[in-house]
């Protein structure tokens, strides 16, 4: 196949030099399948800047797509322009990683993948902290029976917004936004991994604060509208036949939920937050005093990037790569699912499926993601 | 004020803690207990003094005026409309009744009689949901925008001497402890209007480990006939979304018991199956979670909900642990089970005013000033 291909390392062109393209540019120099050799950016100055900060070509977003010597295009452009701009990868003959979501609609997402299948190209989309010494470990303690057969699960993200400390909050509370396109990429995508694709999906959302008020700088004082729902109560049944109980709201000063537990027929599983590499993990099984940290069985010095370099290997070993646009799109649709079910009143039947991505094995080289 | 006489119909492992709780009252006579097997009723009424009588003879005595009904759910409605058809008023442990066709009976058939209907649970007028209460009308959080309840654990297979009926139709960790989270949190923040739920069964069968079991029965299975882990969201009349679970799946977890998200901070509300506290709220900026000193007395037990009745009837003021509240609590419970089931949100209909909250300042044993 044509598409194994690539060079060790894979050729990597980064699309979008805003904030996090920092991690993305420093960790991806950790990982020996993937090299940053490029990156663009609407505003040229920005491209110039990073590119001499890291050492790599400054392009525009044309030259980059152009550039025959660029293997994946790694796209952090602003969520409302990533299918626009996978698009125009795949168009371009280029695998792309996109930061997430994959799209903001489910209708952008499919074209993204069929695109990429009618070209034989790859599709990786963010996040990938479930390849995170945390989430690996949960998996590989559930994959080996330490709490039996899950039957129940929760997880919860519950703070009050970004308006008291992000500088130009408002995007949070516009369509696109909410806790759950924000934040549920990173619960929504752990608890798959771990349990499997969603079958149904019910729930309730509300907007609690149809107007907010901007308490930081430069914005401090003027108000928000707010167009998206701010608390969502969602109740995933897996196609495993289990329920997962979530809430991801903006509306929740202060809590004592924890993040994320699976609870099995013979033990329960403190999950760490999913939004980081990390841990700690614990396990505490049917007739334990206590619970117990488990030490990580995967590296938790991983960072963003992972999942570049995963696609990068898989590419070249032609396996299925596990920060996938399938896995996306399938959040993308659970996540979408919870507003519609509160609106039209029933439960929502989720029509993708996707398997759970393959573990990561354990051994791992520094900088590796395969044996 | 004149006190009044009541009666115990269902001596099981719940009535001993009614009569210590009930002689914490001034105003109620404790006279009187029942049960099928009248041994049992026996054992009871000489450990608190009281008189055994059949069932019969109980409704017969023409000076009890409430008979607290502590037979299992199963027997709620039949004893209950045995009791209003004697004249008395009844005060139905939870749930009120099995299905709504009864319990819609039961409350038409005491509307027609004059009578009142009182039903479990009345935690919610111990000390510590009663300064929760207080807090939240203080607008210590502001307004409420949501709240959680979760009761998770593995089920009283493993202690409870016979407990079959907890995982056959009418039980289920809904039915069991839904109660009191339910009346916990519509006694906060009023009635709920819409439901949707999911429900799951995790072990097809269970196995009776009660260390007092004889060892023939010792281990004996149970098939489960009933959904183990409910989980619902519910929309409240005023605004605010619930997170619900009950569960009888769970061996272990970290989940709160009940909190109440308000647009000025979160109170921590303490465990709504328990007369007490801790009390704790966190407003917007605090770096940490304050407990509260209860503002309402906490040594109550169960029976405060029958005293409650009591002064009422002699008032003629509402009482607050009412078979209308249990009536809302009940209709909820089949809502979130038959969304589950339909894959449908329920409109529940079944309003219900808040009860009014206790007074602060009454002294042990009394409850209106």
């Amino acid at each position: 196949m044509s598409e194994n291909a690539i060079p060790e390392p894979a050729r990597v062109g980064l699309i979008g030099c805003g904030n996090i393209s920092d991690r993305y540019f420093n960790f991806s120099r950790t990982f020996v399948d993937i090299e940053m050799v490029a990156c663009a950016d609407l505003l040229p100055e920005r491209a110039r800047a990073k590119a001499a900060q890291y050492g790599v070509q400054a392009l525009n977003v044309d030259e980059l797509l152009a550039d025959p010597d660029i293997d994946i295009v790694l796209n952090l452009t602003i969520p409302q322009a990533h299918a626009e701009v996978d698009l125009a990868a795949l168009e371009a003959g280029k695998h792309v990683y996109s930061e997430k979501p994959l799209a903001l609609d489910l209708a952008d997402g499919q074209r993204v993948l069929a695109a990429a299948a009618e070209r034989g190209l790859r599709v990786g989309c963010a996040p990938d902290t479930f390849l995170g010494g945390g989430q690996q470990t949960s998996r590989k303690l559930i994959d080996e029976g330490w709490i039996g057969c899950p039957v129940a699960a929760v997880a919860f993200l519950a703070s009050h917004g970004h308006e008291h400390w992000h500088p130009d909050p408002t995007y949070y509370y516009k369509t696109g936004g909410g806790p759950m396109l924000d934040m549920g990429p990173y619960y929504i995508t752990a608890l798959v991994n771990l349990l499997g694709p969603v079958a149904r999906v019910s729930g309730s959302t509300r907007i609690s604060f149809p107007q907010r008020r901007i308490t930081s700088e430069p914005k401090y004082g003027e108000m928000i509208d707010v167009e998206v729902s701010t608390h969502q109560a969602a109740l995933l049944e897996f196609a495993a036949g289990l329920t997962a109980t979530v809430v991801m709201s903006f509306d929740v000063w202060s809590h004592n939920l924890p993040r994320m537990e699976i609870y099995g027929t013979e033990g329960s599983l403190a999950v760490p937050d999913p939004n980081t590499f990390r841990g700690p993990v614990l396990l505490r099984r049917a007739d334990a005093e206590a619970w117990s940290e488990i030490p990580l069985t995967h590296s938790d010095r991983v960072e963003r990037s992972i999942g570049v370099a995963d696609m990068a290997s898989a590419i070249r070993q032609n396996r299925p790569h596990r920060v996938s646009g399938e896995l996306a799109l399938h959040v993308l649709e659970v996540m979408l699912a919870v507003d519609e079910a509160s609106a039209s009143e029933r439960h929502v039947v989720i029509e993708s499926n996707v398997a759970r991505p393959a573990p990561l094995p354990v051994g791992l080289q520094p900088g590796r993601v395969d044996l | 004020m004149d006190r009044v006489s009541v009666g115990i119909i269902g001596c099981g492992h719940i009535s001993d803690h009614y009569c210590q709780g009930l002689k914490h009252f001034r105003i109620l006579d404790l006279r009187a207990c029942s049960d099928m097997d009248m041994a049992r009723a026996e054992v009871l009424a000489s450990d608190h003094g009281i008189a055994a009588l059949n069932v019969e003879q109980l409704l017969a005595d023409p000076d009890i005026e409430i008979v607290v009904n502590l037979t299992p759910p199963a027997a709620h409605f039949d004893v209950a409309m045995q009791v209003l058809a004697a004249g008395k008023h009844i005060y139905n442990e939870k749930p009120l009744t099995q299905t709504r066709d009864q319990g819609r009976q039961l409350l038409q058939a005491a509307k027609d009689a004059g009578l009142r209907v009182g039903s479990a649970p009345d935690t919610i007028l111990g000390g510590g949901l009663q300064t929760s209460r207080k807090l939240l009308d203080d607008g210590w959080i502001g307004r409420p925008v949501a709240a959680c309840g979760f009761f998770a654990s593995h089920g009283p297979d493993s202690y409870h001497p016979g407990p079959d009926f907890f995982f056959k139709p009418g039980g289920g960790p809904l039915f069991d402890m839904a109660p009191y989270y339910l009346t916990c949190l519509v006694s906060l923040l009023g009635p709920v209007q819409r439901v949707t739920g999911s429900a799951s069964k995790g072990f097809d069968q269970r196995f009776a480990t009660n260390p007092e079991l004889p060892p023939e029965r010792h281990g004996y299975a149970i098939d489960v006939e009933v959904q183990t882990h409910v989980s619902a969201a519910l929309d409240f009349a005023s605004g605010s979304v619930g997170t619900l679970i009950t569960s009888f799946d769970i061996w272990h977890q970290n989940l709160p018991r009940v909190e109440i998200y308000g647009t000025e901070g979160t109170l921590s509300v303490p465990d709504p199956n328990h007369f007490g506290g801790p009390v704790r709220v966190r407003r917007a900026g605090a770096e940490d979670w304050s407990e509260i000193p209860l503002t309402h007395d906490a040594s109550m037990q169960r029976g405060v909900g029958v005293a409650d009745l009591a002064y009422a009837l002699r008032s003629g003021r509402p009482h607050r642990a009412s078979g209308d509240l249990g009536w809302h609590v009940l209709d909820l419970m089949h809502a979130i089970l038959e969304s589950a089931e339909s894959g449908r949100h329920q409109h529940v209909s079944s309003g219900v005013a808040r009860p009014d909250p206790l007074p602060t300042g009454l002294a042990p044993g009394y409850l209106d000033d």
